[in-house]
């Protein structure tokens, strides 16, 4: 498996990313999935999220990704009749935002580690509260700072987008 | 032999210079913007994993011709992401039978941004409705909760109805899982 590249989060102002997949979620408690298609090894789910946090309320306000039949897929797509922004009410857990610099690189899905996380806690889309767990300090100066992918493949597509 | 070698090696670097160039172009033109920072290697990739494929390149390019057709003429089918062990609901978890009207009623969710459907489990709803299909007229609705362990090995707490038929516990509907801290 890669290292999986994270969704987007609007965090007091700015964006960071994040390793944890709430769109996962609605799609496990059966909402539509489309058929996303899997260009990148570092992007298994198809897709890229942008979410916010808006008055203590976690909402879905942006989707990047590709189809299987080559066309884009926006959050129009998923939700017509909520293109701009909608509530993720389906979502308990617990968002992770790595922060400070890279301690250990694992190419594996969100499994690298930072010097912190912040922990956000959500309950039925509802934020409550947050939390720091301090992972330790880097070792040397030019550690990689901020949550990155090492590398991918990326799988050929053809003139439509479809991958070949 | 010395004619062959120099022979074998030219047609190495032509291969090597062509085939991965057409295959990168063609997956990174039209994906632009879903990537949202740049992939930074590390000095060791950038350096000694280029010289490594390329020299093995460069020796094996027949392989790499093969391969290059295969992509080709036999192209990728789609890969199977692993699934979770199915979850069934024991008579263990469940916790109150309730009516249809008591469960829509207490799943309705508001928004001040408007931000989702009036509806019961609001974008979920369509789930629900399909859920609801399957209630026959002899069958009842339980709410459950429940702890599972993933064939990952992850705990995880899921929440939602089941379906309880007179032959055991019918099809169920999630309504919440998170994974146990």
């Amino acid at each position: 498996m890669t290292a999986q590249i994270g969704e987007k989060l609007i965090y007091q102002g700015r964006e960071v990313a994040m390793c944890t997949e709430p769109l996962g979620d609605y799609f496990a408690l059966g909402g539509e999935s489309p058929d996303f298609a899997m260009n990148y090894t570092a992007l298994w789910r198809g897709y890229v999220g942008t979410w916010e946090i808006m008055e203590n309320r976690l909402y879905l306000i942006g989707l990047s990704g590709r189809l299987n039949d080559g066309t884009q897929a926006t959050l129009a797509t998923l939700f017509p009749d909520y293109p701009e922004r909608l509530f993720a009410h389906w979502y308990s857990g617990t968002l992770r935002i790595p922060e400070g610099k890279r301690l250990e690189y694992c190419h594996a899905g969100y499994s690298s580690i930072y010097e912190r996380d912040r922990l956000l806690k959500i309950e039925h889309g509802v934020f409550t509260h947050t939390s720091v767990r301090e992972n330790g300090k880097a070792s040397y100066a030019d550690a990689p700072e901020g949550y990155g992918v090492g590398a991918m493949t990326v799988f050929p597509v053809n003139a439509e987008g479809k991958r070949r | 032999m010395t004619t062959y070698l120099i022979c074998y090696l030219g047609l190495g670097i032509i291969t090597v210079l062509t085939l991965p160039r057409l295959a990168k172009a063609r997956g990174a033109e039209h994906d632009k913007g879903l990537i949202p920072y740049s992939i930074e290697p590390s000095w060791w990739e950038k350096t000694l994993v280029p010289i490594v494929c390329y020299s093995f390149a460069l020796l094996l390019w027949p392989v790499l011709i093969v391969w290059r057709i295969k992509e080709t003429f036999f192209p990728h089918e789609t890969i199977a992401v692993p699934q979770g062990e199915t979850f069934s609901v024991k008579r263990e978890h469940l916790l109150r039978q309730m009516s249809i009207a008591e469960v829509e009623c207490a799943a309705i969710v508001s928004d001040p941004l408007y931000a989702v459907p009036n509806l019961p489990f609001g974008h979920l709803n369509a789930a629900w409705l399909r859920f609801k299909k399957n209630l026959g007229s002899e069958d009842t609705l339980w709410a459950f909760a429940a702890c599972h362990t993933d064939e990952w090995g992850s705990k995880e707490y899921k929440e939602g109805y089941a379906i309880v038929t007179t032959d055991g516990i019918g099809p169920h509907f999630l309504t919440c899982r998170f994974e146990n801290d």
